[in-house]
């Protein structure tokens, strides 16, 4: 009957998820493109880039795990009241302000950016899975128990899931900021590689520099278009009763 | 008696901001292996606090809940007023949930789940989600998850209140046969006087306010239950006395 209807399913048609596989192929076009107008190499280019989206997906992977660590230990209970008030005043730090000393200890190297990545990231999926999983329903946790899951049985069945909607609005936002971070502090810590040097390097050029940050601003558009707010539709749907 | 289960003075108090509510209030009593118990007593009762108690889900209590020596945690299924479906699994999983819990070997899994699909008319809805299905449908998979890991003893907590009366009236049914083949403990919760009447061995009923135990009455009407009887009717406006002194 209506069984087949309303998959689960993340994608609503093969359009949408054939856009996606062009979208993920737009910035190499770009780059030939940019490459062209600007007489760069196009390798060089490239480098850039993937040093730059290394160094977000790196810090990106740790802040969800850690995020999610944090987020399932603390969500209720004792400890909760006590370390709720100390992640709200932890996450008011203004970073930027320590990013001198952290230069200092680790150079202008990956490490620096990373852990600054990991740290602007990481509050909104940590706050984000947070406020979603304290908004259970409390029956899904009776039965939870009723049911006997334990262990890794109930992070995997039970947690993941109830975390997965949280998870996915707290990456919008992080990576939202995590994109502007990402090319301030590589222009702060004066990488040698990535975006933030490409548009050091090409300050005078306004053309070239603008049509650097139109670029970026296409991708990330697409990005979020195409990969997360179908992600976010479907998390929605995970948890509709 | 052969008794599974025995409360001895229990009481709970909640506090709601300054105030204490008793919500059960000095509840003593036995529950026999087989026997169809029903808690009756208008809302705000207690019954479901008595429910959470005894299952385990509330820890916090005074008195003693005292279990016959061979049940433990796995000998216990709820079933839920409101579902309490998991909407990230199909209907296949939920009911299968509790025998993945109790780490199952998969053909054993595979076996139980089919034969709660095939009892309760759910089998072309195996791999649907609980949003696809109707009020009634969900409570199936509601029972049919309690029943999945053969418990000895079931909890409901008013299971029908949701349903619409002709699915309800059903679903009584349902229970009733399951109860006949294999004779679980049921203990259940309820505010309607036939609904306890049609399906108790022993009607425990409640006040409002502190939540006692007003009385205990035995129902010894033949089973099935006719509901247009003298007796069934006498005994009705009994319960309603004792409900509404
Ligand atoms: N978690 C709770 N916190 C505070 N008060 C509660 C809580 N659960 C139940 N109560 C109170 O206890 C009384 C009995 O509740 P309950 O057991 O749900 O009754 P019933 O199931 O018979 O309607 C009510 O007055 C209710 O307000
Ligand atoms: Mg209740």
């Amino acid at each position: 009957m209506a069984a087949h209807r309303h998959r689960v399913t993340i994608y609503p048609t093969k359009i949408h998820l054939v856009a996606t596989f062009f979208v993920m192929l737009l910035p190499f076009v770009f780059l030939i493109v940019f490459a062209g107008i600007a007489h760069l190499a196009v390798g060089t280019l490239f480098l850039e880039l993937v040093a730059s989206v290394s160094r977000l997906a790196v810090a990106y992977g740790i802040a969800v795990v850690l995020a999610w660590i944090g987020a399932i230990s603390f969500y209720r209970g004792k400890l909760a009241s006590v370390a709720l008030p100390v992640f709200d005043v932890l996450q008011s730090f203004p970073t930027f302000a320590a990013l001198p000393i952290a230069t200092h200890l680790w150079g202008r190297s990956d490490t620096t950016v990373i852990l600054f990545l990991i740290i602007t990231v990481i509050w909104p999926i940590f706050f984000s899975i947070l406020s979603n999983v304290r908004l259970m329903k409390h029956d899904w946790e009776e039965s939870a128990e009723i049911v006997g899951l334990k262990g890794f049985d109930y992070l995997r069945l039970f947690v993941l899931p109830v975390s997965i909607p949280g998870l996915i609005t707290g990456s919008i936002i992080g990576l939202g900021e995590g994109w502007e971070a990402l090319v301030a502090t590589e222009i702060i810590v004066r990488t040698n590689t990535g975006l933030g040097n490409f548009f050091q390097q090409y300050a005078q050029n306004t053309p070239i520099t603008s049509f650097g940050i139109l670029g970026l601003m296409v991708l990330i558009f697409s990005i979020n278009k195409l990969i997360w707010i179908p992600l976010l539709d479907w998390s929605h749907r995970l948890l509709e009763e | 008696m052969d008794t599974i289960i025995t409360l001895d003075s229990v009481t709970k108090t909640f506090r709601e901001g300054r105030k204490l509510v008793t919500a059960v209030e000095n509840i003593s009593l036995e529950i026999a292996r087989g026997e169809f118990f029903v808690f009756l007593g208008p809302s705000g009762s207690g019954k479901s606090t008595i429910l959470r108690i005894m299952s385990g889900l509330e820890k916090s209590y005074h008195g003693a809940v005292r279990l016959a020596p061979e049940i433990d945690r796995n000998d216990i299924s709820f079933v839920f007023q409101q579902f309490a479906l998991w909407p990230w699994l199909t209907v296949y999983d939920n009911i299968g949930i509790g025998l993945v819990a109790r780490h199952a070997p998969a053909p054993l899994i595979r076996e139980r789940v089919g034969r709660e699909l095939e009892r309760f008319g759910l089998a072309k809805f195996a791999r649907s989600f609980p949003r696809e299905l109707s009020g009634g449908m969900r409570q199936r998979v509601g029972i049919a998850r309690a029943l999945a890991t053969d418990p000895k003893i079931i909890f409901m907590d008013e299971a029908f209140s949701e349903l619409d009366s002709f699915t309800a009236a059903a679903l009584r049914r349902d229970i009733l046969e399951i109860w006949n083949q294999t004779k679980p403990t049921i203990i259940m919760v309820s505010h309607l006087i036939p609904e306890a009447l049609e399906l108790a061995d022993r009607i425990a009923v409640l006040t409002v306010h502190p939540g006692r135990l007003e009385k205990i009455v035995r129902n010894t009407l033949p089973r099935p239950r006719a509901k247009r009887s003298k007796e069934f009717f006498a005994l009705e406006d009994h319960l309603y006395s004792l409900v509404s002194p």
